[in-house]
């Protein structure tokens, strides 16, 4: 005989050991396992219709009367059973000892036969014989949709969802590994809860944002609970239960936010940002999930409401700044023990910075600046090297670059007001001197070759800032002469 | 797989039928030879030689040759006679033979007496074979036909055989587009996705057709839970599906295998399917046609796709939402009577939905107690329309006995005044305040005629009805306003955000068998519990005792016993699955009589008096009576059973008046429209139907949800209707313009009831879940975003989706509240979520005025099933 094909659940060796009990001839090849497909057939006929009296009995367990109600219904000879809540029978198992392979079970209703007389007198099992009879009890459930705290009413932590403890299995290589689910017991559910809200102030205080005191001097409510929140996740321990969740919430909320108003963006930047400076938590872990969403901030396109909000104080170029000012926290916090940080944050915003403008997703009459803007800043945040390497270029070209943008982008704006020029001209002073307390001493600047070597954008927007220009020319003769490699301006300015 | 009479048949379909043995062989060989089959051909002129050997076969071959006729094959019947004779006549023997040498199993069976074991699976696959090869040649025909793009037309031998026997591509076809439809654009997936299904199905049926049971038993294993979710019951039913009989007996399968899939698309997705199928574009698959498993996956596809699956293009360029996917697809044309769309048969009545007229002396009547209960020592409201201080007073009685009177006397006035009826000073002296907007809100509905209601308005108003107007007016007088929009509609309320209603939840415990069923009197004074072993329990929520009454059989006198708390009902003999109190008094007075239905088959009137049966219904023969409910003014009631008919019957008599039928399953419940002239009913068939309760006729077909439909509610305001089941989905439907209105979604098992506020606006539902959810009816709905989320979490309550609001919070996901984490995945509607301890709720009222009441069994832990949430 070939093997047993197994259709479905119902083994055909059932069908064969019960031919076996019947006295009827032997069934025929293949007999056992038409007839096991049809059994299950029936049962899944049967079962269906079970379920409808589950489903009207309004329960979720499927009960022995069900089964015989649906036998009833589709006029099949109903197995009797006894009626709740008198015991009903349970399945026994008989072990067939097989020759090869362990041991298949089967099982089936023990069918003893009872004596009625006996029966009858037995008493009666306590579910009838104890009952009181039914009762019913009234309470409120909810008082206009709020729930009181009554012990009728389950208690909020008793109720089911994520935070609800499963049961860890004790043994077994299952029990040391941790559970994906982190449990948060209550007092962090509720620490992470005000600690969010209180971050993100309601709407109506978003404009006054961020810590401008109202008109007596004293905060604003919001904005005070604000600080206290910002200060807790600066300093608190208790930051460690909850980071996982806080950065997933930082990185959602910003990604969330971009286009909505730069006040709420601003807040989470400061959340990021005191964040960073907790030193009783370990960041690291989570540092990749802070990242893009910075780098969102830095480079998206527009950033904040369109048309933009007059009211808020934070302009989308302040914002990339402040973004750009954490990113840089990150790269000297981090930047020495990931040795891959840094790099690849300069080739992520210099290859933004490179890219060809790309028509504005608000039109022509507002170019996406933006991402110029932050990819600069960025850059600037990130340090000398990386400006010299991604801005300035080789002696001074990478220059010209940004001059073009700035043509490209403000055709009809003054080049030292853009904020493109503003962003490069702050990149630059990473590399050039301080310029010195008393005036006196600036000399005389060559603009042609201002405009001939940066472009004329760059030579117009240095014009009220001779000493910038002449520290640029500086460095690009240094490093003419020099042929390459770190001109002397590159230790002064370091910080 | 491919019915299509096509080219194919060319070939043989010239030849005179034929029987002959050698007349065959030779038709065979040409035909193999014509079509290039080189090797076939060889291995066939090599059967011929053994056929002297093999010859017991032919009777086999003929016992099952009937059966690629019977199921599904219809197509096939009308094709040509010599076309079947390859079937039947001992055309077979030279397959076999070519079978023996390429299946492995034919191999080791070879080697014995082959005759024996020819198996039913054996057939099965050398008819499919057959199948292969015509198709082939249907495809070179249409290839040659062309321009011939393939050269190659003729495929390596090897090849060939290969593929014939390579049951896969089916499988691999419905893989493939799976996997095309996952990997394309996330605008169009879920139109296309809504194709799977059919798809699945019919690659499953096919795959059981010819035998493969193994392989289509696996296939269906595989891949049944992506469609699990929409369409759980289907599923259900086909998973019992092992072979070819099981098909036969399958009613689905059968609805499956004679009606056309309906599936809805717009037209860029239809374009993007066709363009699939014929290869073009991107595919990598094009070049290879049928000659790759790649292209016959594809084949196979598109086989189902153009016999099997009726697409409803529709002409619009965005793609249909979720709802209409889920309305309108399925196989929709057994559904409705002709051949007209339901679309059409949805609009081809229109329905008076307005509230049941009243008499104008009833209505006089009522104006006149009012008025004097006002001018009473206790009227809040003076004569001249002083408004109680919620400014809830909009008192107008109307036709409507459950409370919903919604100024319908301001509307009939007005009518009225035109025609000069000399009743209006009394109404003028009431000064019934109107609420305008509900006035024009409902100026679209037609309300019926005196006549049409059920029963008809009586010329006579009884003392009965009096009662119930006047107090349903008080109730309205009086009833808390729920709903979102008290801010818009009362501009001086300062009270912020929603009014959500109150709830008393009443639990039953030690119960030992459970409860079936659960129904509160309309007076609120009465709760009847059905149990599953047979009895009804009645108790009076006002903690009086229920006294019975009775005639003294010596003095004749009407006598009172001292009373019982509770009283037990006795009489059916299985389940009790459903209880409905008379409505004659409304809310003004305890009913007189209790209806229920039970798993014996019968329906049984109690009296409330004598606590006695009175009258039992029979009809539905041995059928359970899932449901019953009495009409909207008594009289009349409505069954619904498992013999998959609902029924309308006067109360004094013991056949049905009216039987209604169309359902494809059992009938789950039913539910009369508030002014009675119209029936709806749910159904095990995932439909909902509304029905013409005098012409019997169906008028409405509501198609959305994925499983079972077990409870419906019909808003009192008669537009819209809310349905429920197994699925955990509320829908709302308007019933006007049978439109789906929103699908809600929040629950995490089978709803089991649900109810309206009188005002409408706000829907109650309770749950297997041991939830009661309160939706908000008359917002849009939708997906949850982040916002609402955070507001609805910080106040405990939701806010009206505003999306301005949201994206100036700017939509903060996960924001605070770790209190609702159950309430992520539920739609924008849902207001608030109450838990019970361990009572799944099993029935939700609202009293007229506005009281929400729900009701359940406590399950003690110990016995209890797991919880349905984990």
């Amino acid at each position: 005989m070939p093997a047993p094909q197994l259709m479905g659940i119902y083994p055909a060796d059932s069908i064969t050991e019960v031919a076996h009990s019947l006295s009827i001839d032997p069934l025929g090849q293949g007999a056992a396992d038409l007839l096991a497909g049809d059994v299950e057939y029936r049962l899944h006929l049967i079962l269906q219709e079970a379920k409808k009296f589950m489903v009207h009995g309004k329960r979720q367990t499927l009960l022995p009367e069900d089964v015989e109600h649906a036998m009833e219904a589709l006029n099949v000879e109903p197995v009797l059973v006894p009626p709740r809540p008198l015991p009903q029978p349970a399945f026994a198992q008989v072990t067939i000892p097989t020759t090869s392979g362990p041991p298949q079970h089967l099982y089936h209703v023990p069918d003893d036969e009872i004596d009625f007389a006996t029966y009858l007198k037995q008493p009666l099992p306590p579910g009838i014989a104890s009952s009181a009879g039914v009762k019913w009890k009234a309470h409120w459930l909810a008082v206009e949709g709020i729930q009181p705290a009554i012990p009728e009413n389950p208690t909020p932590s008793s109720r089911a969802g994520p935070s609800r403890i499963q049961p860890v299995p004790t043994t077994g290589p299952a029990s040391l590994r941790p559970s994906a689910k982190s449990h948060l017991p209550q007092e962090l559910q509720l620490y992470f809860t005000r600690l969010t809200s209180a971050l993100i102030p309601p709407s109506t205080a978003l404009p006054i944002l961020p810590g401008q005191p109202t008109d007596d001097g004293s905060l604003p409510d919001a904005e005070r609970h604000r600080l206290a929140a910002l200060a807790s996740v600066r300093s608190d321990q208790a930051m460690g239960g909850v980071l996982v969740y806080f950065v997933k919430w930082l990185a959602e909320s910003i990604s969330k936010c971009l286009m909505s108003a730069t006040g709420v963006l601003g807040c989470l930047v400061d959340g990021v940002e005191a964040l960073l400076a907790n030193e009783s938590i370990f960041l690291e872990p989570y540092l990749h999930q802070l990242l893009p969403p910075l780098l969102s901030i830095v480079l998206t396109v527009p950033l904040g409401p369109h048309p933009p909000d007059p009211s808020s104080r934070l302009t989308p170029f302040d914002l990339r700044l402040r973004a750009t000012d954490v990113l840089g926290k990150i790269a000297s916090q981090y930047g020495s023990q990931y040795a891959g940080l840094v790099p690849r944050l300069v080739s992520t915003l210099n290859s933004a910075l490179h890219s060809q403008p790309f028509p504005s997703p608000l039109g022509a009459s507002t170019p996406p600046s933006g991402r110029y803007e932050g990819a600069v800043l960025g850059l600037a945040a990130l340090g000398p090297q990386a400006v010299r390497s991604s801005i300035w270029g080789k002696s001074g070209d990478g220059l010209r670059w940004v001059d073009d943008l700035v043509g490209r982008m403000y055709p009809d704006a003054k080049p030292g007001r853009t904020g493109l020029m503003r962003a490069a001209l702050k990149a630059l002073q990473r590399l050039t001197r301080p310029k010195p307390a008393q005036d006196g001493q600036i000399q005389p600047v060559s603009w042609d070759e201002v405009a001939e070597t940066f472009g004329p954008n760059f030579a117009k927007a240095l014009e009220k800032r001779p000493w910038m220009a002449n520290e640029l020319l500086r460095l690009r003769r240094e490093e003419t002469v020099n042929g390459e490699e770190t001109p002397g301006g590159m230790e002064v300015d370091e910080e | 797989m491919t019915d299509s009479p096509a080219p194919a048949a060319g070939p043989s379909s010239g030849g005179p039928p034929l029987s002959d043995a050698t007349v065959l062989n030779k038709f065979v060989a040409e035909y193999l030879q014509s079509h290039g089959f080189d090797k076939v051909l060889e291995m066939f002129r090599q059967g011929i030689k053994d056929q002297d050997a093999l010859e017991d076969k032919d009777g086999e071959g003929e016992v099952d040759g009937a059966t690629p006729v019977g199921v599904g094959v219809s197509g096939r019947r009308g094709s040509a006679p010599g076309r079947e004779a390859i079937f039947r006549a001992p055309g077979p023997v030279p397959i076999e033979s070519t079978l023996k040498r390429n299946i492995p199993q034919a191999q080791a069976v070879a080697a014995s007496t082959m005759s024996e074991r020819i198996t039913p699976e054996f057939e099965a696959q050398a008819r499919y074979i057959i199948e292969q090869l015509q198709k082939k040649a249907e495809a070179q025909a249409a290839l040659a036909g062309d321009d011939a793009d393939i050269e190659d037309g003729q495929p390596p031998a090897g090849g060939a055989q290969e593929s014939i026997l390579d049951t896969s591509d089916r499988v691999e076809g419905y893989k493939r587009y799976r996997r095309w439809v996952d990997d394309g654009l996330e605008l169009w997936k879920a139109e296309l996705d809504g194709l799977s299904f059919p798809i699945f199905v019919h690659t499953f049926l096919e795959l059981i057709h010819f035998g493969f049971n193994r392989t289509g038993k696996n296939f269906f294993q595989g891949n049944r839970e992506h469609h699990e979710a929409l369409h759980a019951s289907e599923i259900s039913s086909l998973s019992s599906i092992t072979s070819v009989s099981h098909v036969r007996l399958n009613p689905l399968s059968q609805r499956f295998l004679s009606e056309k899939y309906t599936v809805p698309m717009s037209r860029n997705s239809h374009d993007l399917l066709l363009q699939w199928l014929s290869g073009a574009g991107l595919d990598e698959e094009w070049e290879s046609g049928l000659q790759t498993s790649n292209g016959r996956a594809k084949e196979a596809v598109k086989g189902i796709v153009f016999n099997r699956i009726d697409l409803s293009v529709s002409n619009a360029a965005m793609p249909l939402d979720k709802n209409t996917l889920a309305a309108s697809s399925g196989l929709l044309s057994g559904l409705v009577p002709g051949a007209g769309s339901v679309e059409g048969f949805n609009s081809a009545t229109t329905l008076k939905l307005g509230p049941a007229p009243m008499t104008d002396k009833l209505k006089e009547q009522v104006v006149r107690t009012i008025q004097d209960d006002d001018s009473g020592p206790n009227g809040a409201n003076g004569p001249n329309g002083t408004t109680s201080p919620g400014g809830s007073a909009s008192a107008l009685p109307n036709g409507h006995p459950n409370g919903e009177a919604n100024g319908d006397v301001d509307m009939a006035d007005a009518a009225q005044d035109s025609r000069g009826v000399s009743r209006e000073p009394v109404v003028q002296g009431v000064k019934l305040e109107p609420d305008l907007d509900r006035d024009m809100d409902r100026g679209d509905l037609i309300s019926p005629e005196e006549a049409e209601t059920l029963p008809p308005v009586p010329a006579v108003f009884r003392i009965a009805d009096l009662k119930r107007e006047v107090e349903a007016v008080r109730d309205k007088r009086k009833m808390i306003r729920l709903g979102p929009n008290l801010d818009e509609t009362k501009p001086g309320s300062s009270s912020s955000g929603a009014t959500l209603p109150s709830v008393v939840a009443f639990t039953v415990f030690d119960g030992g068998e459970g409860v079936s069923s659960v129904e509160f009197s309309h007076d609120s004074s009465l709760m009847a519990v059905g149990s599953p072993e047979s009895s009804i329990r009645l108790w009076s929520l006002k903690g009086d005792k229920l006294k019975a009454k009775s005639i003294d059989p010596s003095g004749g006198d009407l006598v009172e016993d001292e009373g019982q708390p509770m009283r037990k009902l006795i009489g059916h003999s299985g389940p009790v699955y459903s209880l409905s109190f008379d409505p004659i008094y409304g809310s003004a007075s305890s009913p007189q009589a209790l209806l229920s239905g039970s798993q014996d088959g019968t329906v049984r009137l109690w009296s409330l008096d004598t606590y006695s049966n009175l009258v039992v219904y029979r009809g539905h023969g041995r059928d359970p009576v899932w449901d019953v409910e009495w009409g909207p003014m008594g009289v009349y009631f409505a069954t619904a059973s498992r013999d998959r008919t609902a029924r309308l019957w006067s109360s004094d008599r013991v056949t049905p008046l009216r039987m209604y039928t169309g359902h494809l399953s059992d009938v789950n419940c039913v539910k009369f429209h508030p002014n009675s002239l119209y029936l709806a009913s749910g159904s095990s068939d995932n439909s909902c139907r509304l029905w013409d309760v005098q012409r019997g006729a169906c008028i409405r077909l509501f198609l959305g949800h994925s499983d079972a439909v077990t409870c419906m509610a019909i808003s009192p305001d008669g537009r819209t209707l809310a349905s429920a089941g197994l699925d955990s989905n509320i829908w709302l439907w308007d019933l006007g313009s049978s439109r789906p209105i929103k699908k809600m979604s929040a629950h995490r098992g089978p709803i089991h009831s649900l109810a309206w506020s009188a005002e409408s606006s706000v829907l109650v539902s309770g749950g297997a879940d041991s939830t009661v959810r309160i939706w908000d009816a008359k917002s849009a709905g939708g997906e949850r975003t982040a916002s609402m989320r955070a507001e609805g979490n910080g106040t405990g309550r939701a806010v009206n989706g505003d999306a301005v609001a949201g994206m100036e919070r700017g939509g903060l996901p996960m924001s605070p509240g770790g209190a609702k984490w159950d309430e992520m995945n539920s739609t924008a509607d849902l207001m608030t979520t109450l838990h019970t301890k361990r009572t799944p709720v099993l029935k939700a009222h609202y009293t007229p005025r506005n009281l929400c009441m729900v009701a359940g069994a406590f399950i003690p832990p110990s016995s209890a099933p797991p919880a349905p949430q984990s």
